[in-house]
């Protein structure tokens, strides 16, 4: 979380829940294979869209 | 290659934040995954056109969501949960104790104090929570201010002395 509430009276609460926010995703992240759930979705656009939508040869996104 | 252009990194630094977005809002856990796909889905499928995937992929999972709970009354509640007695959700029980009872007080929380809460600890503005939830930005500092009023009472009230002594 970026850092602007430094001085504001719920500032101790703020960096105590954001402070608990990397240890939350660690623990999904044991559960929830996160490159299973990357390749299931770009199978699904690929399969909507005909083609991968993110393909840097086709659409050059800048 | 699938996924090039910038989706496949993207996806794996913001999917697990969304999955927690969406269980702190009060998703359970396999809801909240479905959701979250479904936003990166239509997020990879539109990806060369989002200017800013960030916020737009946590607006669209949030959407997705209130959809799916609104037509299947799936498993969040959109009433005010407040006065619910204490019981921990299954689904969190991959979490740390402290860890739930974080997540559980937020759950109690009315719908829209939720919410915003949920954004604004994944590192919103509140002008990105307004936009992303169709509210202004003074309604969103307003649930703000509301919101962690409550969740600081409740833990000073518990001793929580992180909170009390302002030294995290």
């Amino acid at each position: 979380m970026r850092q602007r509430h430094g001085t504001d009276e719920f500032a101790a609460l703020d960096a105590y829940i954001v402070s608990l926010q990397g240890e939350a995703i660690q623990a999904l992240a044991t559960h929830i294979d996160v490159r299973d759930r990357l390749e299931s979705v770009i199978r699904a656009a690929v399969k909507a869209n005909g083609s991968d939508p993110t393909s840097r040869s086709k659409w050059g996104r800048v | 290659v699938l996924g090039s252009n910038g989706f496949a990194e993207f996806f794996e630094q913001d999917y697990l934040r969304v999955v927690l977005i969406l269980m702190r809002f009060g998703a359970s856990r396999a809801d909240a995954e479905d959701c979250a796909q479904e936003a990166m889905t239509q997020a990879c499928r539109n990806w060369t056109s989002i200017q800013i995937p960030h916020s737009w992929v946590r607006t669209v999972a949030i959407r997705t969501y209130l959809k799916a709970v609104r037509a299947h009354k799936r498993t969040c509640p959109l009433g005010d949960v407040s006065a619910e007695p204490y019981a921990v959700d299954p689904d969190l029980a991959m979490f740390r104790e402290e860890q739930q009872h974080v997540l559980d007080l937020l759950r109690r929380l009315p719908p829209k104090q939720r919410l915003v809460l949920a954004l604004y600890y994944d590192g919103m503005r509140p002008e990105e929570i307004a936009e992303a939830t169709g509210k202004s930005a003074a309604t969103v500092r307003s649930l703000l201010r509301y919101s962690r009023q409550r969740l600081q009472e409740v833990m000073q009230s518990e001793g929580n002395a992180r909170i009390s002594t302002g030294n995290p």
